[in-house]
């Protein structure tokens, strides 16, 4: 019996268009991603880890589909009033449950399994690069479905099933579904999964999120967290840990739902309260209102849209009244408190932030643009069918109420909808502020979600009107709005540029303390003015074409009017038109050609002899409220290379206007397509001649961030002409200069002669007068030789103490500044007026740097060291420049520093930006491999011994802890081989987390002062000597200090990629005879070399190592030694006068271990 | 006055739902008779220009009701053969919201009627009260104050009585007759009691063609002294179909009675009946499936 009720469910179920839309969207999905080339570069696209990722991510829209399914399996006989007589049948409790679950789950999963036909599909694309298929196995494609998609659509059919079973209601079944994917969200929230825009380093997946994610990816990227490229390319996910856990515990939930749901069910139909009707009424017995006499006409009957509007708006703004709403949006309001939370009470390194208005509306902009989308996808699709499912259309429709009518009150009824979400979702931000004592609102921020984030929902709103005006039914409906949902946000990935395909996917528009909401309305506002135009076209159709019913699609369009559309068509081509027009001239392709072609062309005129400048004056005058500005100048040039020099290249940015550029007694030649002016001199320019460079040039509304009403923040060489060969031009992506005809990284190997030419980065005196709005005060390296007011606006002269580098960066804005004097340098903090807070203690913090560094490393270069904020749509979060840094304001000025518990990102911020002016700035390193080592990693290492004696030992372990995990997530996630740390180029996780582990697992062994000497002695060598230092020459003075017994752990640190794995497996205390304890610890150790693609090899080692034995009172151990430990099983022995509670290895982390979580173990 | 010429429709699947039909319809009732599927409902969904057929034209009161659907519509009060309402919301503020729909925009105006409508449809002391939480017969006379709302020169009502009791039939009968004397009311239905019992003229539809309009009265006197009865047993009733012209069987008491058109005595045992509307509808029905 069972089976052939299912065979009617399967057969229902495959017949509805809504199960063909959904298995067409997966078989679209699962072939997109393998198509586009999903995953790195290293690693093929059909491995067992993409195949299992993709179909985890695809799990994510099975909810949809299985809503879908499960509300159709269940409500089709309330809704289609089959309810009484399939209740009636005999059929039993159990087979009636079984048979519509087990017909929607099949349906549901094999619409998913769909996505694994795509996918394999999607590996035979021609375009696909052949090195990144591996041969077809189906065995990976079936172990990622049964492990992930069939748990995942197992657990939200059953769930899904129990509300639509118990509720009968469809609206609660969606809420049911928004539901899980908010458990997701706020897991994901909790835990930085790659879903979530914003990535915080160091944020590890708890045990907890990892099992409460309901889809299993927090737990799948658990287990997978560290794996190497060589493991991503063969290794099959195994179900273990936290991923078997959490399949566990998912599967168990759904069959306990199932359990719950065959007990409450009943066959009861749910009638409702029928009333009994009281006495005649007095005043029955009126006459009925007297037709009208032929020929009365329609006396008062005066169809008014207006009131007819108002009536069926308020009908459907009672749904916003009802349970399953209220409930939605209470889980939203749990939502969005974790999202805010996440970022606010714990961003980078566990800081916490100062819960400013702008944080907060950032945070909220893309969890509401996901949630309203998916609240339009479900209650569009119940709004604009409510007169059919209700069967109130007949009556509706026979009277005069206009279609347009219609689709007003349920466009209002979505608008409503969207603004609670909005205002549902600002409640926690204020809650937040409340809580911690914040008390500036700036309520015009938060309502400017209404507009920037809510107007675009409104606009996709539309879309979801017209596509149900035209779409056969509710669940067919349903599925294309959310394909036309994700369609228009991955149109940019696949190369539809022009924003008529991303309609309602609206530019971000950032708003930051300084700079308000900038020039991005501007974007904002001609993309929304297409898309408004379009919308305005798609509810005309959508009115005219209003579904009464009984009339087919063919005759309902005849009420469209040809003329209207022609009408606001013309205006949406038109202002579509200017949006192409408006565009970058170039598409990301296009650009890439222009480098590669770049590099094709003047290569070969790298190694031309070219001056060298020496010194410049140059005027820049900043219009920040016009946002324009100009450049103008010269340089001083001189031929410092042995050879005369008979032209010279001079390049300029290509969005420069009004560009003049000239060289005296030389001839320009032009190529316009790289901004290229070359001089060809009458007579050579002879070795030791000097001459110079005069340049004139304006950027006028450019297409970055640089110029800023308040905060404008510009890189010289940037926007500085630039002389000779510009590598910065060139393409570094690999595989596109693969795809180019472009060999090798472009990165120049690590030499161990260091540069013969070190010109890149020499330095220049300068003389700099910077002139900008009144109010606003201009920021630069060297000394302020004046500064003065002219025709209203304010002009500051600086000039150079000493040569700096031909690369630095000025700012302008309404500052107030802080002042400090110390060691006859000036610290000064140029701040926004609101960012108060945390003036002082940057202040300290800068000075306490300078004092570390001046008296471990040589004194420091100049007189003047100026912090100044920038806004915070920067991607960085402080910059380093030579006498100058940039703080940018959330990452910096805004942290709450007052937990003391927390790690102090502030002053390891200020720290590290301050040592930079010595490892950077005083010390350049060679261009090439290694670079990234000597300016990052010790910078790093200053910064934590600045932090150290501010702070302790704990706290600068608990940042290494972060930096550990860093390092393996960073390693596992590398696209290319992983260099040793001497050889790190770009790769952050290296030069800063390796880095920090290395220097000061070093400093451990060889002492602090042993190692700054060395570091003072290659300051020394090389001080002021631009762009020499080569990584062999820190190598160098490291082994001349630390001597031959710790030549093996440095080379091993710096040139090997060297992983540990200790695990304590036992730990006993036993009472001695005389009363005190022997405490007998099991550890389990390996050493392994690694190479760059993450092949590992075990060697044979023994190395001390600290092992610790603590209390719980204090982080300082009750004992500390370091007995050698080797390969295998060690065992280790100590007496105390009284029992630890618990023992842990290497506790101060002097070792990369690879599983550091079964360091630690409670002693017996 | 409403005019129907030449009404044609063919669904997509084939089926011939009306054939040329053409009726003149004056004020007072009109009811519509025909069996399932004779294409009444059609009919009435064409004239409530619910959906449009393949030709032929529709005329109230001058107003070309095909080509101005929405000035029907301002005139039309319509009663669906089967319809719901929104969940939770009372008969009060529905029919509010439909009155504002259909125009009555002035709100004394507008008051005036859903309050005089409900005391009439009997519903005043359940007005606040979710109509879904109606019994049938109750959720019908809210059909109908629905449809009586604005004052419409055109009433259809469709299906009206099907599957209520004899006391709300008995109810219900009493409302329509009461509305139906300034405008045109179109009933349509399958009881036959509910044309007897209401309308003045009628006609019968049957496979898509009006096979008579007349007067009730009329019609029954064209069968006075023609109709004969007669108790059989029932495997004789094919026997009888066969001699004879048997308009219709029924069961009376466990027993077969044939009811049989004739001008003369057809046979020992048959004794005259008087006519009723129910015969005139078999006789014709019976007619249009022999020809």
């Amino acid at each position: 019996m069972l089976r052939d009720l299912i065979a009617f469910e399967w057969r229902y179920h495959t017949r509805q268009i809504a199960f063909l839309a959904g298995a067409l969207l997966f078989l679209f999905m699962g072939f997109a991603l393998p198509a586009t080339s999903f995953g790195p570069d290293n690693v093929a696209i059909n491995s067992p880890l993409l195949v299992m990722q993709s179909l985890a991510f695809l799990s994510l829209i099975s909810v949809f589909v299985a809503a879908v399914f499960t509300s159709n399996a269940v409500l089709r006989d309330p809704e289609h009033r089959m309810q009484e007589i399939v209740y009636s049948t005999p059929v039993g409790r159990f087979h009636f449950l079984a048979g519509r679950f087990l017909g929607a789950f099949l349906a549901t999963a094999t619409a998913v399994a769909f996505s694994m036909l795509g996918m394999v599909i999607g590996t035979f694309m021609p375009w696909l690069d052949p090195e990144r298929i591996a041969p077809f196995d189906a065995m990976r494609y079936l172990w990622a479905f049964g492990v992930l998609s069939v748990p995942n659509v197992l657990f939200a059919t059953v769930l899904l099933l129990a509300i639509a079973v118990l509720t009968r209601n469809a609206l609660a079944t969606y809420a049911g579904a928004v539901f899980i994917y908010i458990l997701y969200f706020i897991v994901a929230a909790m835990t930085n999964s790659p879903l979530m825009a914003a990535s915080r380093p160091g944020a590890a997946p708890g045990a907890l999120a990892a099992l409460l994610d309901p889809f299993g990816l927090t737990a799948f990227f658990d287990v997978t967290r560290y794996w190497t490229a060589a493991a991503k390319s063969t290794r099959v996910v195994p179900l273990e840990g936290m991923l078997l856990w959490n399949r566990v515990i998912w599967v168990g939930g759904a069959v306990a739902v199932g359990a719950v749901v065959y007990r409450v069910f009943s066959f009861r139909v749910r009638a409702g309260k029928v009333k009994k009707e009281k006495k005649e009424s007095p005043s029955s017995g009126l006459r009925p209102p007297s037709p009208r006499k032929r020929g009365e006409g329609t006396v008062g009957i005066t169809p008014s849209a207006f009131a007819s509007f108002w009536s069926a708006a308020r009908i459907e703004l009672r749904v916003l009244r009802s349970v399953p709403v209220l409930l939605l949006l209470f889980l939203w309001v749990c939502l969005a408190t974790s999202e805010i939370y996440a970022d606010i009470a714990s961003a980078e390194y566990g800081a916490r932030l100062i819960p400013a208005t702008s944080l907060i509306v950032e945070r909220l902009r893309a969890p509401i643009s996901i949630i309203g989308t998916m609240l339009l996808i479900y209650y569009g699709a119940e709004m604009f069918w409510r007169e059919q499912r209700h069967r109130m259309a007949a009556i509706i429709d026979t009277t005069p109420v206009p279609g347009a009518v219609m689709i007003a009150a349920k466009g209002t009824a979505m608008a409503a909808l969207i603004a609670t979400v909005i205002a549902t979702g600002i409640l926690p931000g204020i809650a937040l502020q409340i809580a911690r004592g914040y008390w500036h609102f700036e309520p015009l921020v938060y309502l400017s979600l209404f507009w920037f984030s809510g107007f675009p929902l409104l606009l996709f709103g539309a879309v979801a009107l017209l596509v149900h005006t035209l779409s056969p039914g509710k669940y067919a409906g349903m599925m294309l709005v959310l394909l036309v949902a994700i369609f228009t946000r991955v149109a940019p990935r696949i190369g539809l540029d022009h924003p008529v395909w991303q309609f309602a996917n609206a530019p971000p528009v950032r708003y930051s303390d300084m700079n308000g909401f900038g020039h991005d309305p501007v974007a904002f506002h001609w993309a929304v003015l297409h898309w408004n135009t379009l919308a305005v076209l798609f509810v005309m159709i959508a009115a005219a074409a209003w579904r009464r019913i009984g009339h087919p699609l063919k005759e309902r369009f005849r009420a469209v009017r040809l003329a209207h559309v022609i009408a606001v068509g013309v205006l949406a081509v038109i202002t579509g038109g200017w949006l192409a027009y408006k565009m970058p001239a170039e598409s990301v392709d296009e650009q890439n050609a222009w480098r590669a072609d770049y590099e094709k062309t003047y290569k070969r005129l790298e190694s031309l002899p070219q001056p060298r400048i020496t010194a410049f004056t140059t005027n820049i005058d900043l219009y920040p409220e016009q946002r324009r500005y100009r450049v103008a100048g010269h340089y001083d040039v001189v031929n410092v290379t042995r050879a005369p020099i008979r032209s010279v290249m001079v390049s300029v940015r290509r969005d420069a206007r009004n560009v003049a550029v000239s060289m005296p007694a030389a001839t320009p030649v032009k190529d316009q397509r790289f901004n290229i002016v070359r001089f060809d001199f009458a007579r050579p320019l002879e070795p030791g001649a000097r001459t110079k460079v005069h340049f004139d040039l304006s950027y006028e509304d450019p297409d970055d961030d640089t110029i800023a009403a308040n905060g404008s923040f510009l890189m010289t060489h940037r926007i500085f002409p630039g002389i000779g060969y510009r590598a910065s031009y060139e393409l570094r992506d690999v595989r596109e200069r693969r795809k180019r005809g472009l060999a090798g990284s472009g990165e120049l190997p690590l030499s161990e002669e260091g540069p013969e030419d070190a010109t890149a980065t020499e330095r220049v005196h300068f003389q700099l007068t910077i002139s900008t709005s009144r109010g606003q005060t201009a920021i630069a390296p060297g000394h302020l030789a004046r500064a003065w007011e002219h025709n209203g606006r304010r002009y500051f002269a600086y000039k150079s103490d000493a040569p700096i580098f031909n690369r630095f960066a000025i700012a302008s804005a309404r500052y107030e500044v802080a002042r400090r004097r110390h060691r006859g340098v000036d610290v000064e903090l140029y701040y926004h007026p609101a960012h108060r807070a945390n003036v002082e203690r940057t202040l300290d913090i800068a000075v306490a740097a300078l004092d570390y560094c001046e008296t471990n490393f040589g004194r420091y270069a100049t007189r003047q060291l100026r912090m100044a904020e920038v806004p915070s749509y920067w991607p960085f979060g402080a910059f380093a420049m030579p006498e100058t840094m940039f703080l940018v304001e959330t990452r910096t000025l805004l942290i709450d520093g007052s937990d003391p518990d927390r790690i102090d990102l502030l002053g390891r911020r200020i720290a590290h930006e301050a040592a930079h002016q010595w490892w950077g700035h005083i010390l350049a390193p060679a261009d090439g491999e290694g670079a990234t080592m000597i300016v990052e990693s010790l910078t790093k290492y200053t910064d934590m011994m600045v932090l150290e004696r501010m702070r302790g030992r704990g706290e600068v372990l608990r940042l290494r802890e972060y930096e550990l995990d860093r390092y393996l997530a960073g390693r596992s996630a590398e696209t290319d081989a992983e260099p040793p740390l001497y050889k790190a180029t770009r790769q952050s996780y290296i030069y800063y987390s390796k880095g920090a582990l290395a220097l000061y697992a070093i400093r451990e062994r060889i002492g602090e002062e042993r190692l700054n000497r060395a570091l003072r002695d290659l300051l020394a060598e090389y001080r002021d000597r631009g762009g020499r230092a080569t990584t062999h020459d820190l190598l160098k003075h490291l082994h001349r200090v630390a001597g031959p017994e710790n030549a093996r752990l440095i080379d091993e640190w710096m040139k090997e990629i060297v992983l540990y794995d200790f695990t304590i497996a036992s730990a006993e205390a036993k009472q001695r005879a005389d009363g005190r304890y022997d405490v007998t610890i099991g550890i389990e150790a390996s050493k392994r070399y690694a190479d760059g693609q993450g092949n590992e090899k075990p060697v044979a080692f023994r190395e001390p190592v600290e092992i610790g034995a603590y209390t719980r009172e204090s982080e300082t151990p009750v004992h500390l030694a370091s007995p050698v430990l080797h390969e295998g099983r060690n065992v280790v022995t100590f007496t105390l006068a009284r029992p630890p509670a618990y023992v842990s290895v290497d506790p101060n982390l002097l070792h990369i271990d690879t599983k550091r979580a079964d360091n630690e173990k409670d002693v017996q | 006055m409403l005019t129907i010429s030449n009404l044609s429709k063919t669904y997509p699947n084939g089926v011939r739902a009306l054939d040329a039909v053409s009726l003149k319809i004056e004020r007072g009732l009109f009811g519509l008779l025909g069996p399932n599927g004779a294409g009444k409902s059609t009919l009435m969904r064409t004239i409530a220009a619910l959906q449009e057929p393949d030709a032929g034209t529709i005329v109230l009161d001058e107003l070309n009701v095909l080509a101005n659907p929405q000035e029907l519509r301002t005139r039309l009060g319509y009663l669906p053969q089967d319809f719901g309402v929104y969940p939770g919301i009372s008969a009060l503020a529905l029919l509010d919201h439909i009155a504002v729909l259909k125009g009555i925009t002035n709100r004394n105006e507008r008051r005036e009627q859903v309050e005089s409508l409900l005391a009439l449809t009997n519903l005043w002391d359940v007005r606040k009260n979710a109509v879904s939480t109606f019994s049938g017969g109750m959720k019908q006379r809210f059909g109908i104050a629905q449809a009586l709302l604005g004052r419409p020169s055109l009433i259809i009502v469709d299906e009206p009585t099907a599957g209520l009791d004899p006391e709300e039939r008995n109810r219900f009968h009493n409302l329509l007759s009461e509305i139906g004397e300034g405008a045109v009311v179109l009933l349509s239905t399958h009881i036959v009691e509910d044309v007897s019992d209401l309308c003045p003229r009628m006609a019968i539809l049957a496979g898509g063609r009006v096979i008579v309009e007349g007067e009730p009265a009329r019609l029954i006197d064209q069968l006075e002294g023609r109709l004969w009865r007669k108790t059989i047993p029932k495997p004789e009733v094919p026997r009888y179909r066969e001699s004879h012209r048997v308009i219709s069987t029924h069961l009376f008491a466990g027993e077969t009675q044939v009811h049989v058109l004739s001008d003369a005595h057809p046979e020992a045992g048959f004794e005259r009946v008087t006519p009723d509307l129910e015969d005139v509808y078999f006789s014709f029905l019976s007619s249009a499936a022999a020809c």
